[in-house]
């Protein structure tokens, strides 16, 4: 028993020794926690947004919740309050409601926002809209918004004192002081502007399949009316020069997104979603029509296209009926004028304006029913569309110009992005359409979720690096994408 | 009968020997002869005629004459001794009338002087008297011509010296098994010495030659063991002595390369086995940072090896919580008993191509395998001893080379037939993507090309072992020990990916103290990754420097969409379209999208990508992990009355090192690791040599859990001393490792996650994340949807039926509390034995069975969190989850939920026939009784029966020995990190002739291993083996 008396003791202690001296290993805190604020040369202070359908948060064809909560000016402040500790306010005219109310789809009884579908398993790729139900705007009953941004608004609807037209304005109009809504702004004495208006004055142009008058002379201008590029300057300018004279701010001006490539009017193509079963139908109905086309063609006094509408042709030849006003006039025997229909051409699309898809067994739209101009693009519109868009941007780039206290962010930049192969945010694919992987909504014109946090994020990096800011970006995978109807 | 002195003595040693004949069967010899001097033929009288082994003594008589009879077996030595003269002796092989004739030389003249003493005595085991032959006896400080003098006694324990010195001088003896010993010879007491040896002490585990078939140790043992000794491991009738270890009944080897075999017994082997526990002298041979230990690369040299034993099954009652699957104890030689110079030489070849030869006449194609050992012991005295062994291989390692599919596909289908192929051995091919470009747009898996292990590894090797050992003893009871084990060279591992170990070391420094009675030992393990990498990351890096993911897939997916056909690019063709996504097509600055093996843009980004460490941009990692490791026990023996108790206690550090790589363990971050534990075992004879209870309690104690108690209660039952019963009962289990707490490792395919909570919370995983087999759910009924099997049902195209079946995603999406933090896995045992020595000890025969149950394994779940999470956007995250760039895979360290259990019985017979042909079988049957559906239950992989068969003969003619064993497998399934699949069966021919070389002190050993060049697997995507002829010597005194 000795030896336990002289090893233990020693080996106990050796024991207990390396017990104490050995450090147990605590984890470092999670490393997920956000920099705090240092907004370098901005004040976010009281930020006021002047803006139009995008920045209002529109989505899906209407003003919901989930498209307000994630306007690009909603998120942006949230971001900016997340690494602040002490947040700044950032009033948004709350609409209450889950669906909103679809302007576009509201014939009878109020619609909603759009979700999007597959159309139907004869063209499974082909995707459509379909609206769910929708309440009624109810008036705005809170405070000054901040977020002065209204669907639908043109540039020089700023300057208006007559917008009640607008239903959005119009739920607006009780609770706001001052007798414009660049008064109003101005009122709020904001310590940075955020303008984002202009779209609307093409939109409305191109999204009518640029029927309107291009020129129309202003204050004259109709909905479907080009804004006239001199009109948009001088109006531009009118409004920079009163926030500069008349506010401290730093404004930051958000150009255009060039939208002539957004789903609204590419996603719907040119062909008719018609089966093999149905073209022999179709294409008796055409006979007669065809039959004059011929008599003519062979009369050697122009050429009209004949509608082709055959079973043994491939299905990239069953192209939807459209009226074409620029074709050659026709008269036939009887006197009357042959009617100016064709097909329509690759790289024209119908517009996702229309209600419904062409068939050929229900309505027979595009097929039995030719299809207005209204309602599709032809070869060469996109890219006048776009020509515009760019025009009115440099007219905005311009002025901002003419001061340091304008910041030209050009927001097209990381939109256009998308449209290059294979666009990724952090290993998720993002692509310029409606598909689930989509950053436009069911609309086709406004960003979905994901497209508002990837147009904010590059806001963030804009205000960041001019400002010398450190806002904490979005994790755009954190936002949702489309809903799709799920009828399988 | 005696002429001159001694005839009484020789009358009763003749009459002796004639009373019993029938006991020793030896003829009556009588030997005459005479004696002169060799330079003038002069008769010399009293030269001292002596026999080994044999106590008589007789003097010439004045004429030189000498005469005796006894009765002795052939052959035997005679030596002749007279002062003055040089020692001589007569070996006699054979009975002959002829008087010998023999003549002494005179020693020269300045040494003429000098006294021929002649020295006999008898050596016996100092507790009961038994003679111990072979005992070593060295003159201590003389040396003539620069050698040793010395002897080793006879069977009887007899020996007899012939020393020119002057008495007083010292002789040191040692024996196996006791403690060295040392006497001073003076006048008195040369001419009958008696020196009694005392057993080592316990502290000391006990050497293991012996002339039994079994020990009594093993008969009587309370639980399974399997032990080779030293002869038995010189004899393993294949190249490295670590394949005997498969030849045991319930062990099975995991190979990795030539230097890395993975032991396991019992069920859920794994490359990385770290449920099975590896010491070298008492020390945990793991590799600190990968929590398992690197085979042999850095133990103990085969030429410093005394003995194996292996205990199957959960040994975690007395030797700790991870000896759950079992415990290997190799232990070197103890530099007081194995002095002398020894050295090892082993020459093979491997490789051989399969089905042929080379090209050449006697040009079989192999690669030539070069090792060579050498070991040197010294013991000054009986208080100093130190040894160092050295030893060398130089070899081209097996190639792991297995290319059959397990991606989308039949097994036997290559990129050629199935752009989803994966092969086993192919790295880099399992970057997948879904591509629309099937049917109705519905997606295609393609994957991307690859490259085979073989271009990736460089297979030849060189390494270095280094073992030394200081002994020290500090009185008659208790030794000091400083040992260094070192091992460092290259060797290639199966983790989760396939691992080139290059200039890795792996250090070991033992302090220790031991006596009979207690052992306190320190030791530390150092590893060193040097220039280790990652074969799967290395491939993975060699074609995104050439092409980005992204942009290969896009190319793939435009070439077979027929989109570039203006550029002379087929559409709607797989190889055609995978071949222009490996071509420079669409590359804006020249170059290559694929590196082709061997070539120097090839070998420059190996080169750079192995030298960047991380896998984020390279394929190089370091792990400089170090455990630090203190141990006491404590043997009351007969000090408390009722039984022997031991008591013990143990305590560990680890300290892992890997820059952020293998561990969160970056700069600021030092994450350490420590756990203790305690044990006591009490050994009750209930009825003295009958039947013997143990009973033990351990209490272990990890940082990061919740201390545990595991006892044991076993006995054995002895019936006619020949008979043994056993059983026992434990319970155990096994803290998480280091890995599996810590690990935060890239894996290419995903991330090897530890399943501490603190390691999981960051994931953020509930509400966002699936199991693998959710996906797979989902997935099938996908699959169904878009190739419905009724022709009424209109096929969906792929997006429409992913968001048809979207229920089953949302519906189990993991919530918080499908992932717990990770616990202790836990096993009950219940284990019978029977083992006897029969047929006068010529039969052995062993039977066990052995039924575990197994609660909380721990294993891997595998999950995949998509980029978005499923409450935010299911019918995207279904996208996603299908997408390698668009989610993330996470391999966590959890616990099964399920219980398993398993059972086996394993039997040994070992026939020895009348010709001392050695014959034995041995077997195991082993399978899981419950199957388990849980995921996260490791794979079994263990073969249902596997046999050994055995013949073989130690003396099948004058030194010469062989033994066969023949080895079989059943095909069993294999699951792994790695990848799952079947190992085929194999069977195994294994052989070797031994042929020892007495006066060369040395065994000559030729064997071919593996005879048929049946290319087999042990492990799936492991290395496959093939035949290894092979010669050895060993040059060892001490035994040959």
């Amino acid at each position: 028993m000795k030896h336990i008396s002289k090893i233990l003791p020693a080996f106990s202690t050796l024991i207990l020794g390396l017990l104490v001296v050995s450090c147990s290993y605590d984890f470092p805190p999670a490393g997920d926690e956000i920099a705090p604020l240092e907004p370098g040369q901005a004040d976010f202070t009281r930020i006021v947004v002047l803006g139009g359908t995008e920045a209002s948060g529109f989505m899906d064809g209407a003003l919901h919740n989930a498209g307000q909560a994630n306007s690009f000016p909603a998120l942006l402040v949230g971001q900016i309050n997340s690494a602040s500790g002490d947040p700044f306010g950032f009033v948004q005219p709350d609409i209450n409601s889950e669906d909103g109310f679809n302007p576009e789809a509201s014939i009878g009884d109020p619609r909603g926002r759009y979700m999007v579908e597959f159309a139907d398993p004869i063209q499974p790729s082909l995707l459509f809209k379909r609206s769910v139900a929708g309440e009624a705007l109810t008036d705005y009953q809170g405070s000054v918004p901040q977020n002065l941004s209204i669907p639908g608004i043109r540039l020089a609807d700023v300057l208006s004192t007559d917008l009640n037209d607008n239903p959005y304005y119009a739920r607006l109009s009780a609770n706001l002081n001052e007798p414009t809504l660049l008064d109003e702004a101005i009122a709020a004495q904001p310590t940075l502007i955020i303008l984002a208006l202009g779209t609307q004055d093409i939109l409305s142009f191109a999204a009518n399949g640029l029927i309107g008058n291009r020129n129309p002379v202003p204050p004259s201008i109709d909905d479907i009316d080009l804004t006239p590029r001199d009109f948009f300057r001088d109006t531009y300018e009118d409004i920079i020069n009163r926030l500069i004279s008349e506010t401290q701010a730093d404004i930051l001006v958000v150009n255009i997104l060039d939208f002539s490539g957004f789903p609204f009017f590419t996603q719907l193509g040119h062909l008719a979603p018609i089966t093999a079963g149905e073209v022999g139908a179709v294409g008796g109905f055409y006979a007669g029509y065809n039959n004059a086309v011929r008599v003519y063609n062979t009369s050697g006094q122009g050429l009209r296209p004949d509608l082709d509408f055959f079973g043994d042709d491939p299905p990239s030849l069953w192209a939807v009926v459209v009226e074409d006003d620029s074709l050659d006039d026709v008269m036939q025997p009887d006197g009357s004028m042959l009617p100016k229909w064709r097909q329509m051409a690759p790289g024209e699309s119908l517009l996702w304006s229309v209600r419904e898809l062409p068939n050929a067994s229900g309505s027979g739209f595009g097929t039995f029913l030719p299809i207005d101009k209204q309602f599709y693009f032809r070869a060469g519109d996109e890219e006048e569309v776009s020509s515009i868009i760019n025009e009115y941007n440099q007219v905005i780039s311009d002025i901002a110009n003419t001061s340091n206290r304008i910041f030209y962010f050009d927001a097209q930049r990381t939109i256009n992005a998308t449209f290059e192969d294979d666009f990724r945010f952090n290993g998720a694919l993002l692509t310029p359409d409606l598909r689930r992987t989509g950053i436009f909504s069911a609309d086709g014109i406004t960003l979905n979720r994901r497209g508002k946090a990837l147009l904010t994020n590059d806001l963030i990096n804009f205000i960041n690096t001019e400002f010398d800011a450190n806002i904490p970006t979005l994790n755009i995978n954190d936002f949702p994408g489309n809903e799709f109807v799920n009828g399988f | 009968m005696l002429k001159h002195r001694g005839i009484t003595f020789l009358t009763w040693c003749v009459l002796a020997l004639s009373t019993a004949p029938a006991v020793f069967g030896q003829d009556l010899v009588t030997i005459r002869g005479k004696i002169t001097d060799s330079a003038d033929g002069s008769p010399l009288a009293n030269v001292e005629v002596s026999l080994s082994g044999e106590s008589i003594v007789i003097n010439t008589d004045p004429q030189g004459f000498f005469e005796v009879s006894l009765k002795k077996a052939f052959p035997f030595t005679i030596n002749y001794s007279l002062r003055g003269y040089e020692p001589h002796s007569t070996r006699l092989t054979k009975a002959s009338k002829d008087a010998i004739a023999v003549k002494l030389n005179r020693i020269i003249e300045q040494e003429s002087d000098q006294l021929i003493v002649r020295v006999f005595g008898r050596v016996q085991d100092a507790n009961n008297g038994k003679p111990l032959k072979s005992t070593n006896i060295l003159v201590k400080d003389h040396l003539v011509d620069g050698r040793e003098i010395g002897t080793v006694t006879d069977s009887d324990g007899k020996f007899i010296l012939f020393i020119g010195k002057e008495p007083p001088f010292d002789l040191t003896f040692s024996h196996v098994g006791y403690q060295f010993h040392e006497v001073t010879v003076n006048k008195l007491n040369a001419d009958n010495l008696v020196v009694n040896m005392l057993k080592r002490s316990l502290a000391l585990k006990e050497v293991t030659i012996t002339g039994q078939k079994v020990e009594q140790k093993v008969l009587k043992a309370d639980a399974t063991v399997e032990k080779l000794d030293i002869r038995q491991i010189q004899r393993v009738p294949s190249f490295d002595f670590y394949d005997a270890l498969a030849n045991m009944k319930d062990v099975e080897i995991a190979t990795q390369s030539m230097q890395f075999k993975s032991v396991n017994s019992r069920g859920f082997n794994a490359t990385g086995n770290v449920r099975f526990v590896q010491m070298v002298d008492g020390m945990d041979n793991q590799a600190p940072g990968f929590n398992f230990p690197i085979g042999n690369f850095g133990g103990v040299s085969e030429l410093d090896l005394e003995n194996i034993e292996l205990y199957p099954g959960p040994s975690s009652a007395k030797y700790g919580p991870n000896a759950f699957n079992g415990i290997l104890f190799m232990q070197s030689k103890d530099p007081f008993i194995f002095q002398g110079v020894s050295a090892q030489l082993k020459l093979a070849a491997n490789r051989f191509p399969e089905g042929g030869g080379g090209s050449d006449f006697l040009d079989f194609g192999g690669e030539g395998v070069y090792d060579f050992a050498i070991r040197y012991a010294k013991a000054w005295n009986d208080k100093i001893a130190f040894k160092t062994t050295f030893s060398i291989i130089k070899a081209k390692d097996w190639a792991a080379n297995d290319v059959n599919n397990i991606g989308e596909g039949e097994r036997f289908e290559t990129h050629a037939e199935s752009p989803g192929y994966d092969g086993v051995n192919i790295y880099g091919d399992e970057i997948q993507a879904n591509l629309p470009i099937g049917p109705l747009g519905t997606n295609v898996l393609v994957t991307r090309t690859g490259y085979a292990e073989e271009n990736l590894m460089d297979y030849n090797f060189t390494n270095y072992k280094i073992n030394s050992a200081l002994h020290y003893k500090i009185n008659d009871k208790i030794t000091a020990i400083l040992q260094n084990n070192f091992g460092t060279g290259t060797t290639f591992y199966t983790g989760d990916n396939r691992v080139f170990l290059g200039d890795f070391q792996l250090l070991q420094t033992k302090l220790e103290l031991n006596s009979e009675r207690f052992m306190v030992r320190t030791y530390t393990t150092q590893q060193r990754s040097g220039n280790s990498y990652d074969s799967r990351f290395l491939a993975l890096q060699l074609m995104r420097t050439a092409r980005s993911d992204e942009e290969w897939f896009r190319i793939y997916e435009l070439a077979f969409r027929g989109l570039l056909r203006s550029r002379g690019v087929a559409g709607g063709d797989h190889e055609v379209a995978r071949q222009t996504a490996d071509s420079d097509f669409g590359l804006e600055s020249p170059g290559t999208a694929r590196f082709e093996p061997s070539s120097d843009a090839f070998n420059a980004q190996k080169e750079r990508i192995i030298n960047t460490q991380g896998f984020d941009t390279g394929a190089g990692f370091t792990d400089n992990s170090a455990l630090y490791h203190v141990e006491g026990r404590y043997s009351f023996l007969d000090q408390i009355g009722f039984a022997n108790v031991d008591i013990g206690g143990n305590y560990r550090l680890y300290d892992p090192e890997s820059e952020g790589i293998v561990y969160p363990d970056s700069a600021g971050n030092d994450i350490t690791m420590f756990e203790y534990g305690g044990f006591i075992e009490a050994t009750k004879e209930v009825m003295p040599e009958r039947l013997k209870i143990v009973a033990s309690l351990r209490f272990d104690k990890n940082e990061n859990f919740q201390g545990r108690f595991t006892p044991r209660l076993s006995s054995v039952y002895t019936v006619n001393e020949i008979h043994n019963f056993r059983a026992s009962f434990q319970t155990g289990f096994r803290n998480p490792t280091l890995r599996e707490q810590f690990i935060f490792q890239s894996l290419g395919s995903g991330r090897a996650v530890g399943g501490l909570g603190e390691m999981i919370a960051p994931l953020d995983l509930a509400g966002n994340a699936f199991f693998t087999q959710t996906v797979d759910a989902f997935n099938e009924a996908v699959d169904r949807d878009i190739n419905p099997e009724g022709d009424d049902q209109i096929p969906l195209n792929q997006e429409q039926a992913e968001l048809r079946n979207l229920n089953i995603l949302q519906d189990n999406i993991i919530q918080a509390t499908d992932i717990r933090e990770i616990r202790p896995e836990q096993v009950s045992t219940f284990e019978l034995g029977y083992k006897s020595l029969l047929a006068d000890g010529k039969l052995v025969l062993d039977v066990n069975y052995y039924h575990n149950t197994y609660q909380n394994f721990i294993g891997i779940v595998r999950v995949i969190k998509p980029k978005t999470s499923p409450q935010t956007d299911a019918f995207l995250a279904a996208r996603q989850v299908n997408n390698s760039v668009e989610r993330d895979v996470f391999f966590i360290n959890s616990n099964a939920s399920e219980s398993v259990i398993s059972q086996g019985i394993s039997f040994n017979v070992d026939y020895t026939s009348r010709g001392r042909f050695v014959l034995g079988v041995n077997g195991a049957w082993a399978n899981l009784t419950s199957e388990s559906d849980d995921p996260i239950v490791p794979g079994f992989n263990t073969p249902s029966f596997k046999a050994n068969y055995t013949i073989g003969h130690n003396r099948v003619a004058e030194n010469v020995g062989f033994k066969f064993i023949l080895r079989t497998r059943r095909a069993f399934q294999w699951e792994s990190n790695f990848g799952d699949g079947e190992v085929p069966e194999y069977f195994n021919l294994d052989t070797q002739v031994s042929i020892k070389l007495p006066k060369m002190h040395s065994l000559l050993k030729i064997g071919f291993s593996n005879i048929g060049n049946e290319y087999y697997a042990d492990t799936f995507g492991g290395p496959r083996i093939g035949a290894v002829p092979y010669i050895q010597i060993t040059y060892d005194p001490t035994f040959y």
